[in-house]
């Protein structure tokens, strides 16, 4: 019996053939189309061409700069039940994470409301009522918004350094999810620094600069530099979140 | 993600934002930056790089986007002719190839004609695959690029080509 020709995959299927990145069945099917249809042939060895001229001439090592801070997503999965699991905890003890400290701001008022958790050792992830955390902790922000809200997370620590972590590359604060308890792209692994860090999470309807939230941050710590006192404004049309936490040295 | 899973992702993509880069900024250097700032930003898209049409998808419109804008904010747009000056010229031999009349029309044309046009006669894609891509549908492709026609042969008899 004859197979019966399958119709041409498009360009965006014969790339993703190309790249190596379609599962078993649709690499299989599109072999076999391959085999028997010249001009997607042609195309498919074309792009696998491309694609290994490319990474001899631009390998990855020498082509991709990181972002210096650690930036690695939890799994999905994880975060979903690690996050059912916090949240259970929380409203079990009616906690209220940071809410009363001084410096700290993380329930919010309206619709906007970011939330911090850390990956326990056992892999669940955890909210500190004490906001102490150590160098190599993984933490999590969450955030709840409404639809077409941008986010831009910075932090200044007490010797006045401020870095970005969202957007991590570029200028323009990110689209986020909207819904509750959204958690944010990629988690941050904490660096070596002992002391105070005030994370500041921005928020707009509106596209905005990080490196203008940046300047107001640095103008901020200028006037204050006390960390439970400063209080970053980048004026109308923005909601700004807080979150103070110290880092200490692990004890041995 | 570990270096290595990166690494993969930058292994089965690359290639795919370098080409996009390349293809609209006609320069290496400028198209190893882009490449850089879409790649940062499709690690970030989290579950959707489980579906690997989409994420081609996701970089065909992302690194136009971006190179797009990249050319705008450096008011460059590679036709190594001035216009005007073309016109007041008869007996100038210069002619405008395909690839500097369309950088000239593209000027003059919001996002969606721009799309329109840049999948259709640079990338040469098919109506559905450009509908995968922008959500645009066969009749507004088709709709765009109309406007973009005309206006191409508005700009012809001023440049007195072809």
């Amino acid at each position: 019996m004859t197979e019966q020709p399958t119709s041409c995959p498009d360009i965006l299927a014969l790339t993703a053939y190309a790249a190596g990145a379609c599962d078993d069945f649709t690499r299989a099917q599109i072999a076999r189309h391959c085999a028997t249809c010249d001009a997607c042939r042609k195309r498919a060895d074309a792009l696998s061409v491309e694609r290994s001229d490319f990474l001899a001439a631009h390998p990855f090592e020498r082509t991709v700069k990181l972002p210096q801070h650690k930036v690695i997503p939890f799994p999905a999965y994880r975060v979903v039940y690690a996050l059912a699991a916090a949240l259970l905890v929380a409203t079990g003890i009616g906690f209220y994470y940071s809410s009363r400290t001084p410096g700290t701001d993380t329930r919010m008022k309206g619709e906007v409301r970011v939330t911090l958790f850390v990956q326990e050792s056992d892999g669940s992830a955890a909210s500190r009522a004490d906001n102490v955390f150590h160098p190599g902790e993984r933490i999590q922000f969450t955030c709840s918004s409404g639809p077409n809200t941008r986010l831009a997370l910075l932090s200044v620590d007490d010797s006045g350094r401020v870095s970005t972590y969202f957007p991590p590359a570029g200028d323009s604060a990110m689209a986020v999810e909207p819904g509750r308890e959204a958690p944010l792209p990629n988690s941050i692994v904490l660096d070596d620094y002992i002391g105070r860090e005030l994370y500041v999470v921005v928020l707009s309807r509106t596209p905005f600069s990080a490196g203008a939230i940046d300047r107001v941050i640095r103008d901020a710590y200028a006037r204050t530099p006390d960390l439970a006192r400063l209080s970053p404004d980048p004026g109308p049309g923005f909601t700004v979140r807080r979150v103070l936490i110290t880092k200490t040295a692990r004890q041995q | 993600m570990t270096s290595a899973e990166i690494a993969r992702i930058y292994e089965q993509y690359g290639f795919v934002i370098f080409g996009r880069c390349r293809r609209i900024l006609h320069s290496e250097d400028d198209a190893r930056d882009a490449l850089q700032v879409v790649f940062l930003r499709l690690l970030e898209c989290g579950s959707m790089l489980r579906d690997p049409e989409r994420v081609v998808s996701w970089i065909y419109r992302t690194a136009q986007n971006h190179c797009f804008n990249v050319l705008r904010d450096r008011k460059k747009f590679d036709t190594g002719v001035d216009p005007d000056e073309l016109a007041r010229d008869p007996d100038s031999e210069q002619r405008l190839d395909a690839r500097q009349i369309i950088n000239l029309a593209l000027g003059c044309h919001d996002r969606r004609v721009r799309e329109a046009v840049y999948f259709t006669y640079v990338e040469e894609l098919g109506q559905e695959e450009i509908r995968k891509i922008t959500g645009q549908s066969p009749a507004t492709i088709r709709r765009n690029l109309r406007k973009f026609d005309r206006s191409l042969l508005e700009l012809r008899k001023r440049l007195g080509d072809g």
